[in-house]
């Protein structure tokens, strides 16, 4: 049994490691393909992308804003939109 | 002059506002106001402009009318209205009805059909066996007309190119430098606009082309010119013939001939069809050449008499059928699209129907009300009456999207008005951004969802939202097959050449052009509306419309610009490879050109679309449109 890992997201607090991977998901499964993440979840996103292995690569310039778009095989995932116009997807359960 | 479809006199409409004035409408093919589905569109058009011009004269023309007056039943009270009742036959035609011999494949008797009986008048010897209907059509055609000015009736883009690719076979094959500097342009045209193996480029150098609605209009417009020249001998082509093209000739051969998905051929239409035989050049005679007359599959009726046909409003035929439209309309009410049946017969008639009661208050106040019995028509009343109850969406935006029912505008708005994320993201986002590909998917899908099932099946809505965005990227068709072929060999999936280059045609022509604009256009439309109830009018883009920009395939001022100079898309999107600024307005364009008259023939473009650009850019004479709204 390994030991619970409370994780904090931003202004989130989530007890153990499995509830955070399930916020996001949630989040991301209430977002069509092509939308903007709005600003109060960008903000647990931004705190979320930070914890990624590659999130210095991943932030590059600077973060502007999130999408969701299409990923491989037909599924959907978040994408960081970079300062400089630039722009790639990351996995929402690398993060955590 | 404007010379437009049903749809594009709508869309013109929408556009101009209080300034479409019009002074003389022509209907040409009038009859066509009974086909289905586009038929109440026609009706609709030409009711809206009476409608905003009072003083609008209006004329009607059709071939072989028995009730030429019924199109006159709906002029308004006092306007002065004759029916003009024309025998007079301005060529001579012979029907000509070619038998195989029995037992004797290659043989073929030739009878002439005349009022009292048939008279033989000679025999064909085919060089080949004609083992299929492809290539008895082809064979035939090309023993019987090879003093040129044939057409070949072909049932489908796909036939038609297998017929001209036989009757090519058939030519001799010209020394590559004697080949005639017009088809050799032409062939060039295919190879550099559409792709290096399209099946018309070797054709073309043999005198023979194939033709149909979805090829882009540069290469159809040059394709009829050469015909008429007689530099095409042969020609092979399908029921786009019918849909507006105006192509004389001095035989047409068919056989068995459908229009659309299989159907077989109407009377009217076929005699339509025959009616291009003659007035070839100057000559006053042509040929109608119909194979295998006594073959009850290809001629399920008999080849048709010449006779008169009655024109029938499609509204009128729909009222007709009875309660039909009446159930349909109470169940679209309450039910999802998807899920009632008939939708094909009644959905456009529908939408008419309940956009009229919308604006009259009652259907009894509709012209169409006379011809009908005033008890249905009160049914009908009623069904209309509970279903605009339900109703947010008012008459006007109800008649900008004609054949758009009001019923699918309203789902749209509750849609919107219970879209809980950011009304940003209802939007379409701009074509160079990265959102704007899965944006169109989503918004696509809320458009099946919610407005009509437009885009369906499910499985091909991301096929379609890719083909909008190059499109509206203004990227040329060549470009979108070669990425076509690039994503098959990518993913290692199969595919026949010649039918990609269709495929992509249609995708072209049917989606990004056709669906998309109408089903983009009113999406916006319900969109700006719920933006303005809301209070987010900063949201509404004073730019040009979806409906226009996905019309013409452009985005970009530079695109548009050269469009509004006369250009077709084709040599708008050639030119704007060597443009580096896409914001350049009219004058800019042209003072581009002229800077670089000298160099034109240098750029790597196909000589047609150079003898364009001088014609519309380098010309001091006006510079009228390139190409018909087809």
């Amino acid at each position: 049994m390994g030991a619970r890992k409370p994780v904090t997201l931003g202004p989130k607090h989530f007890d153990k490691k499995g509830d955070a991977v399930a916020y996001l998901k949630a989040m991301l499964r209430r977002y069509d393909v092509g939308d903007r993440v709005n600003a109060t979840d960008a903000v647990v996103l931004e705190a979320a992308l930070a914890r990624h292995p590659e999130a210095k690569e991943k932030i590059g310039m600077g973060v502007r804003d999130f999408s969701v778009r299409s990923a491989d095989f037909g599924s959907k995932c978040f994408w960081v939109n970079r300062i400089d116009g630039t722009t790639v997807k990351f996995s929402h359960r690398a993060c955590v | 002059m404007l010379v437009l479809t049903q749809e594009r006199i709508h869309l013109f409409a929408n556009v101009v506002g209080d300034a479409f004035v019009v002074d003389l409408l022509i209907v040409d093919e009038a009859h066509k106001i009974g086909d289905k589905g586009r038929g109440v569109i026609l009706q609709d058009a030409i009711e809206r402009a009476a409608r905003t011009n009072p003083m609008m004269k209006l004329v009607f023309i059709s071939p072989a009318t028995q009730n030429p007056e019924e199109l006159l039943a709906d002029a308004p009270v006092g306007i002065k209205t004759v029916a003009v009742d024309s025998e007079a036959p301005t060529v001579l035609q012979n029907l000509l009805l070619a038998r195989q011999v029995p037992g004797k494949p290659r043989r073929w008797t030739v009878e002439t059909r005349q009022a009292e009986g048939t008279i033989p008048i000679g025999t064909l010897e085919l060089a080949n066996t004609p083992a299929s209907f492809i290539k008895r059509l082809a064979f035939i055609a090309a023993a019987a007309g090879e003093r040129g000015g044939t057409l070949v009736y072909a049932n489908g883009a796909a036939d038609s190119e297998d017929i001209g690719d036989l009757i090519s076979q058939l030519q001799p094959k010209p020394h590559p430098k004697s080949v005639d500097p017009e088809l050799a342009a032409l062939a060039e045209l295919a190879r550099k606009g559409v792709h290096p193996n399209f099946r018309l480029v070797p054709l073309v150098e043999r005198g023979v082309a194939f033709h149909f609605g979805n090829m882009p209009s540069l290469l159809r417009l040059e394709i009829e010119r050469l015909f008429r020249s007689g530099k095409i001998r042969f020609l092979a082509c399908t029921s786009t013939l019918m849909e507006g093209v105006n192509l004389s000739c001095r035989t047409i051969v068919v056989r068995g001939p459908r229009k659309g998905k299989g159907n077989p051929m109407e009377p009217h239409d076929f005699w339509n069809l025959a009616g291009r035989a003659g007035r070839w050049g100057d000559e006053f005679q042509g040929n109608i050449i119909c194979i295998d007359p006594n073959d009850t599959v290809a001629w399920p009726k008999g080849v048709p008499l010449r006779s008169r046909y009655p024109i029938k409003r499609e509204s009128d035929a729909v009222l007709d059928l009875g309660e039909g439209i009446v159930d349909y309309l109470a169940k679209r009410g309450r039910q999802t699209l998807s899920d009632i049946e008939g939708s094909e017969e009644f959905e456009q008639v529908g939408a008419y129907l309940l956009t009229s009661y919308m604006r009259l208050g009652s259907i009894s106040q509709a012209d169409l009300a006379k011809r009908h019995d005033p008890a249905f028509i009160a049914r009908l009343d009623d069904v209309l009456r509970s279903l605009a109850d339900q109703l947010d969406i008012d008459a006007d935006m109800a008649a900008r999207h004609p054949g758009v029912s009001a019923l699918g505008l309203q789902r749209l708005l509750e849609t919107f008005r219970s879209y809980e994320r950011g009304p940003e993201n209802l939007l379409p986002a701009e074509v160079a951004s990265d959102d704007s590909y899965d944006r169109f998917v989503t918004i696509m899908r809320r458009i099946n969802a919610s407005l009509f099932p437009a885009f369906e099946p499910e499985s091909r809505v991301k096929l379609y939202a890719l083909i909008v965005v190059q499109w509206l990227k203004g990227q040329s068709l060549a470009e979108i097959i070669r990425r076509n072929i690039a994503w098959h060999q990518e993913v290692k999936r199969s595919y026949h050449l010649p039918t990609l280059i269709r495929d992509t045609m249609a995708l072209v022509e049917q989606i990004a052009r056709f669906r998309a604009p109408k089903y983009l256009a009113a999406y916006i439309d319900v969109l700006h509306l719920h933006l303005r109830s809301i209070g987010r009018e900063d949201l509404i883009d004073q730019g040009l419309d979806i409906g226009t920009q996905l019309e013409f395939g452009v985005s970009s001022r530079t695109l548009i610009s050269l469009m509004e100079l006369g250009l077709s898309r084709m040599s708008a999107v050639a030119l704007y490879e060597k443009i580096a600024r896409d914001d350049l307005d009219q004058e800019e364009c042209r003072a581009w050109v002229a800077e670089r008259a000298d160099q034109l023939d240098g750029m790597d473009i196909p000589a047609i679309i150079i003898r364009e650009l001088r014609e519309r850019l380098l010309s001091t004479g006006g510079a009228g449109p390139a190409e018909p709204f087809d």
